[in-house]
C-alpha cells in the first residue's frame, strides 16, 4: 500500500503541488510547517513539500533502474555459472567473489567518485556493484533444481539444454529473485540517498532526499523538519519495498532467507 | 576432510580472491574521466598548472609507466607494507590508514556489541513467542529498524540527546561519550538484521524432528531451547554477523560523516573527492583484506560448529 | 491388573484457518504391561497423532477430549512438567527418520547422556554444559555415566561402542542411526516404547534386525510397546495385539492372530487382502477403491464412503463396537454381511489371475535381439568434488557398479532388487543415459549408446522412464496435461495431436481427462505416480525403467498401481525393467530378477526359481527379511550393513555378512553356478538352494555374457 501510495506519488504528485521545488524565496527563508507551507521552507526558501514530492520521482526511478539492472546481470550470470558448471562455473563464481569481496557502499562510493559526483554515475556505481549477490542465489537455485529429477526427466525426452533452462531452472529462479529484488529496491533507495549525502549523487539544487538531508544538516537546531522530512520519506519507502518483499516471501518462497540486507 | 586440507582449500581461494581484489583496487583509478595528475595539480596549487609541472608529476609518480608496471610496482610495494604516499601530504598511506583505523574499528566493535545485544535475545524471544504480541512488537521494530537511513538515525539521536538533552557530545571521536550515539546509530540497523535472523533459523529449527525428540525424551523446554535450537541456530547466524562485521565500513562511511569522526570512513570520502588515489587505493584494498579475513574466519568457526562440515565434502 | 497404558476415547484437533479436522476421532486402546501393541493405519489415519497426543506433543492440534492414563496417572490433564517427567521416564519415543531426530551438532554419547541423567539426578548442571559447549567426556565425574551410554550402545547392537559414542549422528548409517535413537529412548530406562514407523526408512534387512531387537527389548526388559506401522507385516512379526485404525477411529482390534486370521472389518480385509505377496506373482490384487478422506465432522462411519458393503446408514450413523470373542471388537454396523476374508464376494475388485501364459519366459531361442545389453559395464564415482580437493585429499574412488553383464528381452519384466548402495539405481541411470558408464559396453537394440545427450531422438524415445519420487520428477509448475506433453514436444507432435495423445495416455493409466489441468500438489501420491507412469508410456518406448515404483504410497494405493503395471504390460508387451529394494514388489511383478550386491548381480534367474530355491545366501536372506503376515519367520535376520563400495572387500563381496562364509569365501571370488532355475555367484550355491524342493521348471536362464 505504501508503495502503490508512492507510486501514484512519484507520477502524480509534481503536478499537484503548489510550487516549483527549486524556485527559491516562494516563501520566507526557514520557515516552521504553515498552512501555505505544510512542510515548511528551507535556507533559501524553497517549499519542502513541493521538494519531497519530487523527490520521489528520483528516489524510485533509481531504485527501480538499478535494481533491474543488477537483476537481469545476476540472473543471467547465475544461470550461466549453475548450469553450465565445470571451469564456466569455477570462473564466475571467483568474479562474484571478488565482487562481494568489497563492501558495496564503498565500492559504489568509489567508483561513483572516481567517475564524478553526478547521479548517472551514482546509479551505474549501485548497478555495477550489487548484481553478484544475485549470481550467487540464482545459482545455487539452479544447482538444487538441477537435481530435481524433472531436470533428468528431460533430459531423457531429449530436451535441449535452452529449453530445459527456460522450462524448469528459470521459473524456479523467478521466486526468490522477485523476493530479493523487491527487498533490494529499498536498499537501493537507501543507497542513493546515502551517496548523495555524502555528495556524490545528486547535486543542490536538485530535490533529492539524501541531498536535501545533507543540505539541512547545518540547522539542525534551528530547522529540525529539515532533515526529518527528508529521513521519514526514506524510511517510509524502504519501510514500503521492506513489507511488500516480506509480503511475496511468505506468499512465493516461504523458506527463503532474507540474506541480502547489505547493499 | 581433515582440518589441514581443509585451511589450505581455503586459502588459496582466498588468495585467488584477493589477488582479483587487488587488480580490480588498482584498476578503479583508471575509470576516471580526466588526467589525475592535471586535477590534483589544479586541486593543489590553485591555479592551473603548466604542462612541465604536470609532467614532472607524472614522472614522479609512476603514472607514465605502462599500467602492467604500476600494477607490479603497487603490489611489489604492497608486500613491503608500502601502499604509496599521498599526493598532498608526504604521509605514507600505511601510516594514514593506521592513523585513521582505530576510529573505525572501535566503532565497529561497540556498534556490533550494541548490535548483539539486542538482536539475539529479540530474536529468542520472537521465535519463542511466534505469532504473539511480544514477536510482532519486536519484528515491527526490526522492521523499522531495516528501513531507517543510518544517516537520518544519527541526526535523530543527535537532536534528541546533543541538542535537547545535552547528555552526549555531537561530534568527535577519542572518548567514551563520544562513541555511545554513532555506536547505537551503527548497532541498530544491524541489529534489526540479526534479529529477523535468528527469528527465522530459530524458527526453522523449532521446526525439526529433533527438537520433537529432544522433548520426547522428557528435557525441559529451556534446555531444548537452548542446547538443542540455539545452537543449531546460531550456525547460519554466524556467517551473516560475520559478513556484517566484513561490511561494517559500509555504514562507518556514513555514519562518520554524520558524527565528524575521523576513521576511514571519513578519510576515504576526503580521498575521494581529493582525488588521492593512492589513499583510496589502500582503503579499498584494505576493506578487501577484512572481507577475506574475516570470511575465513567465519568458515573455520563453521568447521568447529558444526561436525557435518568436517566429514561432509564442500558446503561452502 | 490394571493395563499400564489406558487411551480412553481420545480425540485431538487441528485446528486450520479454513476448517478443522479431526486427527484423533474417539480412539480407545490398552497396553499392558510387557504387551507389544501394533497401531495400523493408511496414511491420514490418525496413527502418529495418536502417539504424540499419549505424550503431551501433539502440538500445534489439541486434545479435545478423553483420557490417557498411563501407570495410574491420568496425562491429558496433567500440568506440563508432569507430562515431561512422564517423558522422561516413563515413555520414550522413537520416531521414522532417525536422521531427523538427532541433533546434527552434538555428539550421540551426549544425546544418550542427556536423556540419562534425567532419570538419575535431574536437570544439568551449568549454563555452559546447557549450550553444549563443554564435551562430558573430559569430565571425570560423569565416567560412570559415560559408561552406561556406552552399555546402552552395545545394547542395541552397535559394534564397537567405545569409540563410537563420540561420533556424531551424520557418521552413522541409517539404520545405525535408528538403533542410536533406540539407545536414547531406552536411555531413560522407560516402562512404555512409542515406536512411530521406526522401520519405514530401512532396508528390509535392516528392518528385520531392527524388529527382533524390539522383540527381544520387550521380552527380556518386560518393556511394553506401541508400534506403529502402515505395513501389517511388519505388525504381524511381533506384536501380541493389533489396533486398525481409519479416519482417527478404531475399526477394530484384537489380539494379532485372530485381527490377522479372522478380521471381521471390511477396512482390514481390504489391508489384509491388498498386500503384496512374494509368494504369488502376477495376479492381480484386491484393491481398497479411493483414498482416505479428511474427516471434518464425526458423523457415520468414516470408512463409509470405500466400503462395499456401506448402506445409506453407515453414512449418518456411529457404528456400534461390536465385541466378537473377549478381547476382539469391531466398529462397523453392516456386521453380519461382511463373509469371512476367504470367502470374499466378487466385486469391483475381484480377484482375476492374468492369463499365466502372458507370464511365462520367452524361449531361449526367441533371443535373438534383447532390447538392452549390458556387456561388463562398470561404472566409478569419484568422491572428490572439486578438482582441487582431489589434489588435496588424493582420489577416491567410488565403483557403484562392477562388472556387470545382462539382457533385457523384448516383452517381459525384469526385476532388480538389492538393499540401498548395491548399485540398482545407478544400473537404472546408465540404461536410460543419465550417467555415463566407465567401462563397458550398453547396447539398446543392439547399438552401443552412451549417455542421453549422445543418443538420438529414436534412441531416446525407445526407453521411458519413472523416476523413484514422482513429487520430484514433476515439475510442479506445470499441469498434467504439460507434464505428460513434454516428451511428445521433444519429439515433434503437432500441438493438436499432443492433446488427443495425452487423453489417450491418461486413459491407459486410469485417469479421466478432469485431472489434466490439475497441478502435481492437487494430485494424490498414487494418482501422481499414475501422472509419471502416462509421462514414460507417452511414446510407447520399448523398454520403460521404473524405479521403486511403488515405495512411498500406502498399501492399497500399492496395489493399485501394481496392477496398473501388470495390466499395461500384458496390452503393451513393452519390456520392464523394475528396480526395488522391496523383495516381494518385484517378484510380485517381474519374470525374471537380478539380485544385486555392492554393486555386483550375485544371483539371476526366474521369479519363481528365485523364490522356491534361492542359491545365494543374499537372496536367502532377502526373502527371509521380508516381513509376512503367516507367522512363518523364524530366521536370523543378517548381520551388519552393505560394506562402503570404496574399500570392497576381497573374494566373494558378501562374505563380511554370509552365514556361511568360509576360508575360500574370502580371497575366491565365485564364478556363476547354474543350479536348477538360477545362476549364482556362490562358492555353495549347490547347498544353499537344496533345501528347497527339487521343482527344476526348465525355464531357459540363458548366460548372458
Amino acid at each position: 500500500m505504501i508503495v502503490a501510495t508512492l507510486s501514484v506519488t512519484a507520477t502524480l504528485g509534481p503536478v499537484v503541488v503548489p510550487y516549483d521545488p527549486t524556485a527559491t524565496n516562494v516563501g520566507p527563508q526557514i520557515q516552521s510547517p504553515t498552512l501555505a507551507h505544510p512542510l515548511g521552507t528551507d535556507q533559501l526558501g524553497r517549499d519542502v513539500l513541493s521538494r519531497v514530492v519530487h523527490g520521489a520521482r528520483y528516489s524510485l526511478g533509481i531504485a527501480l533502474l538499478v535494481t533491474g539492472i543488477r537483476v537481469v546481470l545476476g540472473t543471467i550470470v547465475g544461470l550461466a555459472a549453475g548450469y553450465a558448471g565445470g571451469w564456466i562455473d569455477e570462473a564466475l563464481m571467483r568474479l562474484v567473489d571478488i565482487q562481494l569481496a568489497f563492501p558495496g557502499l564503498v565500492l559504489a562510493l568509489v567508483v561513483a567518485g572516481i567517475l564524478g559526483p553526478s547521479l548517472r554515475n551514482v546509479m551505474i556505481a549501485l548497478a555495477v556493484v550489487g548484481w553478484a549477490t544475485y549470481a550467487r542465489i540464482v545459482r545455487g537455485t539452479v544447482l538444487s533444481a538441477k537435481e530435481r529429477e524433472y531436470v533428468a526427466a528431460g533430459r531423457l525426452f531429449g530436451a535441449p539444454r535452452w529449453r530445459i533452462a527456460r522450462r524448469h531452472l528459470l521459473p524456479s529462479v523467478m521466486n526468490p529473485v522477485m523476493v530479493i529484488g523487491t527487498l533490494n529496491i529499498g536498499t537501493v533507495v537507501l543507497a542513493t540517498a546515502g551517496l548523495s549525502f555524502i555528495g556524490l549523487g545528486a547535486q543542490p539544487p536538485t530535490p533529492e532526499w539524501g541531498t536535501m538531508l545533507a543540505g539541512g544538516r547545518h540547522y539542525l537546531r534551528t530547522a529540525w523538519w529539515l532533515v526529518n522530512v527528508p529521513g521519514i520519506a526514506i524510511a517510509l519507502t524502504v519501510l514500503g519495498f521492506n513489507l511488500l518483499g516480506d509480503g511475496l516471501r511468505d506468499a512465493l518462497d516461504p523458506h527463503l532467507q532474507t540474506r541480502v540486507e547489505e547493499v | 576432510m581433515n582440518l589441514g586440507n581443509y585451511l589450505l582449500y581455503r586459502l588459496s581461494t582466498a588468495l585467488t580472491v584477493l589477488f582479483g581484489a587487488s587488480a580490480l583496487s588498482f584498476g578503479l583509478v583508471f575509470l576516471t574521466p580526466g588526467d589525475p595528475a592535471e586535477t590534483i595539480l589544479d586541486q593543489r596549487e590553485d591555479t592551473h598548472p603548466t604542462p612541465e609541472a604536470v609532467e614532472a608529476f607524472r614522472e614522479a609518480e609512476g603514472l607514465n609507466d605502462p599500467i602492467p608496471i604500476q600494477y607490479v610496482d603497487w603490489v611489489v610495494g604492497i608486500s613491503n607494507g608500502d601502499l604509496g604516499e599521498s599526493y598532498y601530504s608526504s604521509q605514507s598511506v600505511t601510516t594514514l590508514l593506521v592513523e585513521h583505523a582505530p576510529t573505525t574499528i572501535e566503532l565497529a566493535l561497540a556498534s556490533m556489541v550494541v548490535a548483539l545485544c539486542i538482536a539475539v535475545p529479540a530474536g529468542i524471544v520472537s521465535a519463542v513467542h511466534r505469532g504473539d504480541r511480544i514477536d510482532i512488537g519486536s519484528q515491527l521494530a526490526a522492521l523499522i529498524g531495516v528501513s531507517m537511513p543510518n544517516f537520518w538515525l544519527g541526526y535523530l539521536l543527535i537532536i534528541v540527546f546533543s541538542l535537547y538533552l545535552g547528555l552526549f557530545p555531537v561530534s568527535g571521536s577519542g572518548s567514551l561519550s563520544q562513541l555511545v550515539l554513532p555506536a547505537v546509530t551503527l548497532g541498530s540497523g544491524m541489529a534489526a538484521i540479526i534479529t529477523r535472523l535468528v527469528r527465522t533459523a530459530m524458527l526453522d529449527e523449532l521446526e525439526s524432528e529433533y527438537v520433537t525428540a529432544a522433548r520426547a525424551k522428557g528435557l525441559r523446554e529451556r534446555l531444548v531451547l537452548y542446547k538443542h535450537v540455539l545452537r543449531n541456530a546460531l550456525i547460519p547466524v554466524i556467517t551473516i554477523v560475520g559478513l556484517q562485521f566484513g561490511f561494517v565500513l559500509n555504514g562507518a562511511l556514513v555514519v562518520e560523516v554524520v558524527f565528524q569522526r575521523p576513521g576511514l570512513g571519513m578519510l576515504l570520502v576526503d580521498s575521494i573527492f581529493a582525488r588521492n588515489y593512492p589513499v583510496v587505493q589502500g582503503i579499498v584494498l584494505l576493506t578487501a583484506v577484512i572481507f577475506v579475513v574475516t570470511n575465513l574466519l567465519v568458515d573455520l568457526s563453521y568447521y568447529r560448529l558444526d561436525p557435518r562440515i568436517r566429514l561432509g565434502g564442500t558446503n561452502s | 491388573m490394571d493395563p499400564l497404558l489406558r487411551v480412553d476415547n481420545l480425540q485431538t484437533e487441528f485446528r486450520l484457518p479454513e476448517k478443522t479436522v479431526r486427527a484423533v476421532n474417539g480412539v480407545t486402546f490398552e497396553v499392558g504391561r510387557g504387551e507389544i501393541v501394533g497401531i495400523v493405519g493408511e496414511s491420514g489415519s490418525g496413527k502418529s497423532v495418536t502417539a504424540r497426543s499419549i505424550v503431551g506433543l501433539e502440538e500445534p492440534g489439541e486434545i479435545v477430549g478423553g483420557t490417557v492414563t498411563f501407570d495410574g496417572t491420568e496425562l491429558t490433564e496433567a500440568d506440563r512438567t508432569t507430562k515431561r517427567r512422564i517423558r522422561g521416564s516413563g515413555i520414550s519415543m522413537l520416531f521414522q527418520d532417525p536422521g531427523a531426530s538427532l541433533n546434527p551438532v552434538l555428539t550421540v554419547g551426549e544425546q544418550i547422556l542427556e536423556a540419562a541423567t534425567l532419570t538419575h539426578d535431574g536437570p544439568a548442571k551449568s549454563l555452559p554444559a546447557a549450550f553444549g559447549f563443554q564435551s562430558f567426556r573430559r569430565r571425570p565425574l560423569w565416567s560412570d555415566a559415560r559408561n552406561e551410554a556406552i552399555g546402552l550402545l552395545e545394547r542395541v547392537g552397535i559394534a564397537d561402542a567405545e569409540r563410537r559414542i563420540d561420533d556424531y549422528p551424520h557418521e552413522f548409517s541409517g539404520g545405525m542411526r535408528q538403533r542410536v535413537m533406540l539407545a536414547v529412548a531406552l536411555a531413560a530406562n522407560p516402562t512404555l516404547l512409542l515406536a512411530d514407523e521406526p522401520t519405514t526408512a530401512l532396508d528390509t534387512t535392516t528392518q528385520a534386525q531392527l524388529l527382533d531387537l524390539l522383540a527381544d527389548l520387550s521380552e527380556i526388559e518386560e518393556m511394553s510397546i506401541v508400534l506403529i506401522s502402515h505395513d501389517l507385516g511388519v505388525v504381524s512379526e511381533i506384536c501380541d495385539r493389533v489396533v486398525v485404525l481409519y479416519g482417527g477411529e478404531v475399526m477394530e482390534s484384537g489380539p494379532t492372530e485372530r485381527v490377522l486370521n479372522n478380521p471381521r472389518h471390511p477396512y482390514t480385509h481390504g489391508l489384509l487382502r491388498c498386500r503384496i505377496d512374494a509368494n504369488h506373482s502376477g495376479t492381480k490384487l484386491p484393491t481398497i477403491d479411493g483414498t482416505v478422506p479428511d474427516r471434518f465432522d464425526s458423523r457415520g462411519c468414516p470408512f463409509a464412503s470405500r466400503c462395499s458393503y456401506a448402506t445409506t446408514e453407515c453414512n449418518t450413523t456411529e457404528p456400534p463396537v461390536t465385541t466378537v470373542e473377549s478381547t476382539h471388537h469391531v466398529k462397523c454396523s453392516e456386521l453380519d454381511s461382511v463373509p469371512d476374508l476367504d470367502a470374499h464376494p466378487t466385486g469391483s475388485n475381484e480377484d482375476q489371475g492374468f492369463d499365466s501364459g502372458t507370464k511365462s519366459l520367452v524361449n531361449d531361442d526367441s533371443v535373438t535381439d534383447p532390447v538392452v545389453r549390458f556387456e561388463n559395464v562398470s561404472k566409478e564415482y569419484e568422491t572428490n568434488q572439486s578438482v582441487l580437493e582431489s589434489v588435496l585429499s588424493g582420489r577416491e574412488q567410488l565403483t557403484a557398479v562392477n562388472d556387470v553383464s545382462f539382457v533385457v528381452r523384448p516383452g517381459e519384466t525384469l526385476g532388480i532388487v538389492g538393499e540401498s548402495g548395491s548399485g540398482k539405481s545407478t544400473i537404472a541411470e546408465l540404461m536410460t543415459g543419465l550417467s555415463g558408464l566407465t567401462s563397458g559396453t550398453i547396447r539398446l537394440n543392439g547399438q552401443p549408446v552412451g549417455i542421453a545427450e549422445d543418443r538420438s531422438h529414436d534412441q531416446l524415445n525407445d526407453v521411458g522412464m519413472v523416476f523413484q519420487d514422482a513429487r520430484s520428477s514433476c515439475n510442479p509448475r506445470l499441469r498434467v496435461r504439460e507434464l505428460v506433453a513434454e516428451p511428445l514436444i521433444e519429439a515433434g507432435w503437432a500441438q493438436s495431436e499432443q492433446w488427443d495423445r495425452v487423453r489417450e495416455v491418461l486413459e491407459w493409466v486410469e485417469l479421466g481427462p478432469e485431472h489434466a489441468d490439475r497441478r502435481p500438489h492437487q494430485l494424490s501420491g498414487g494418482q501422481l505416480q499414475r501422472v509419471a507412469l502416462a509421462r514414460a508410456m507417452a511414446l510407447e518406448p520399448e523398454l520403460v525403467v521404473l524405479d521403486e515404483p511403488v515405495s512411498g504410497l500406502d498399501v492399497s494405493i500399492q496395489a493399485t498401481v501394481c496392477n496398473l503395471l501388470l495390466e499395461l504390460q500384458e496390452q503393451s508387451g513393452q519390456s520392464f525393467v523394475i528396480i526395488s529394494h522391496d523383495l516381494k514388489v518385484v517378484s510380485h511383478l517381474a519374470d525374471r530378477i537380478l539380485v544385486t550386491y555392492l554393486g555386483e548381480i550375485v544371483e539371476r534367474g526366474a521369479a519363481e526359481s528365485l523364490r522356491d530355491s534361492p542359491a545365494h545366501p543374499y537372496t536367502a536372506a532377502l526373502f527371509d527379511a521380508v516381513p509376512t503376515i503367516d507367522g512363518t519367520s523364524g530366521f536370523e535376520p543378517l548381520e551388519g550393513a552393505v560394506p562402503s563400495p570404496i574399500d570392497r572387500p576381497d573374494g566373494c563381496s558378501f562374505h563380511t555378512r554370509c552365514p556361511m562364509v568360509e576360508s575360500k569365501c574370502q580371497t575366491e571370488s565365485p564364478d556363476w553356478q547354474q543350479v536348477k532355475g538360477t545362476q549364482s555367484r556362490c562358492h555353495f550355491a549347490e547347498s544353499v538352494a537344496g533345501e528347497a524342493s527339487p521343482d527344476v521348471d526348465g525355464l531357459g536362464n540363458d548366460v548372458d555374457e
